[in-house]
């Protein structure tokens, strides 16, 4: 335990030290929302309508950027390497870096979502929920996304594979985050709203669960 | 404590890497594996600390006490020196030795982020990795490049003490810095 603290405790000082990485993501993510915000300016009344999706769809996207390169530093350095020779369980590796990568990239941009919130009029009301949908769908894509940049740990030119295959597994999620927030704005139904949540809930738990097991299992595939 | 090689084979993609590799070491000796580039030596470092799988043969070793060091020192670009060497010394629960550091020149560098280091400086930091470690086994891949006079004549005393320590030192080089292992392989003979 004391070892997976370490490492962690080090992932966290390294993808934070990358200042440049989460910087340019929180720009990318309020550029998207406000080019969107500026071609919708004709039809400002259906902004507040479309943001819960906008934000969900925005996150998404910023997110695949930052999936490439989860493991590749460690694959190519060596650390994979020593951590193999040292006995570290690759399934708490990679439930360390997926943590850290909740941390580094989703956080800031859940943070920020209010203050994004007002580009595309997102009603006041809406930011709380809008704000639990993220904190617990989130945590689905970057354990999903993990998955996905493990599939590609030793292709050095792999184009759009990871995107291709993760994509489909985070539609659950976009549609329950979408969903729930929906069945607030249009409907009113509180009770439909903590349903859709729980289901929301449900997926980031199985992700939690099972994506860091199956990644640990194709790292250590690269090695046989 | 000793290292059983036993008809040892690899293959990668049903090419030969080497065959029927054989030896023994025991505590306090030194193996020196020779070859041209691509002979393997590298995959047969990897292979002995069960990086890389193989076909046949047998390997007997104490995995607790391997330390490999290879090609990719694991050194991360954008911790400072003195981060790195406050893991390392954190994870083996050893701390560095400030005079190691002097020696090779590193201590004017302890606030300076790895992707500032030349080749030389970084293969000193892993350096220092491998002396907080404790372990028996040293697996060394061409410790010596890239690294200046000075600090390969002080790699070779660390060698030489780890030696009188009962350890037990696999080495792959392309320099004669080694002048008396105890067996000796080259793999471009195969």
């Amino acid at each position: 335990m004391r070892i997976y603290r370490l490492i962690f405790l080090r992932e966290l000082r390294k993808v934070f030290s990358y200042k440049a990485n989460y910087i340019f993501s929180l720009m990318f993510y309020s550029s998207i929302i406000f080019l969107v915000s500026i071609g919708l300016q004709a039809q400002n009344s259906i902004l507040p309508n479309v943001a819960p999706s906008l934000i969900w769809v925005s996150i998404i996207l910023v997110l695949f950027l930052s999936f490439e390169d989860i493991f590749q530093d460690d694959y190519y350095d060596g650390t994979l390497d020593i951590y193999l020779i040292e006995n570290i369980t690759f399934y708490g590796f990679v439930l360390i870096k997926c943590i850290s990568h909740w941390l580094a990239n989703c956080l800031p941009m859940i943070i920020i979502t209010p203050i994004i919130g007002i580009f595309v009029n997102l009603d006041s009301e809406v930011i709380l929920p809008m704000m639990i949908t993220l904190i617990i769908g989130t945590p689905a894509l970057s354990f999903i996304g993990c998955m996905g940049s493990s599939l590609i740990l030793s292709l050095k030119i792999h184009g759009l594979i990871m995107p291709i295959i993760i994509l489909p597994l985070f539609l659950p999620i976009l549609v329950f985050g979408i969903g729930a927030l929906d069945v607030l704005i249009f409907n009113g139904f509180e009770e439909l709203f903590f349903r859709q949540l729980a289901l929301l809930a449900g997926i980031s738990g199985l992700s939690m669960a099972f994506c860091p097991i199956a990644s640990a299992y194709i790292i250590k595939a690269n090695y046989d | 404590m000793t290292l059983l090689v036993k008809n040892l084979s690899c293959y990668l993609s049903g090419r030969k890497i080497f065959s029927d590799i054989s030896f023994s070491l025991k505590t306090g000796e030194i193996l020196k594996i020779s070859g041209e580039n691509g002979s393997g030596k590298t995959t047969l470092l990897r292979v002995i600390s069960g990086l890389s799988s193989f076909e046949s043969g047998e390997i007997l070793i104490n995995k607790k006490e391997i330390f490999l060091l290879g090609h990719s020192t694991g050194i991360k670009q954008n911790l400072t020196v003195e981060e790195d060497l406050e893991f390392w010394s954190n994870f083996y629960q050893n701390e560095h030795d400030d005079k190691i550091l002097k020696k090779l020149s590193l201590n004017s560098k302890i606030y300076s982020q790895c992707r500032y280091l030349s080749q030389g400086q970084k293969q000193k930091l892993a350096l220092t990795r491998l002396f907080c470690s404790n372990k028996k086994i040293w697996l060394l891949d061409e410790p010596f490049s890239f690294l200046d006079e000075e600090s390969s004549l002080f790699l070779l005393n660390k060698i030489e003490n780890h030696r009188q320590n009962n350890g037990i030192i696999i080495i792959v080089s392309h320099q004669n810095l080694i002048k008396n292992p105890d067996i000796s392989i080259n793999l471009g003979d195969q």
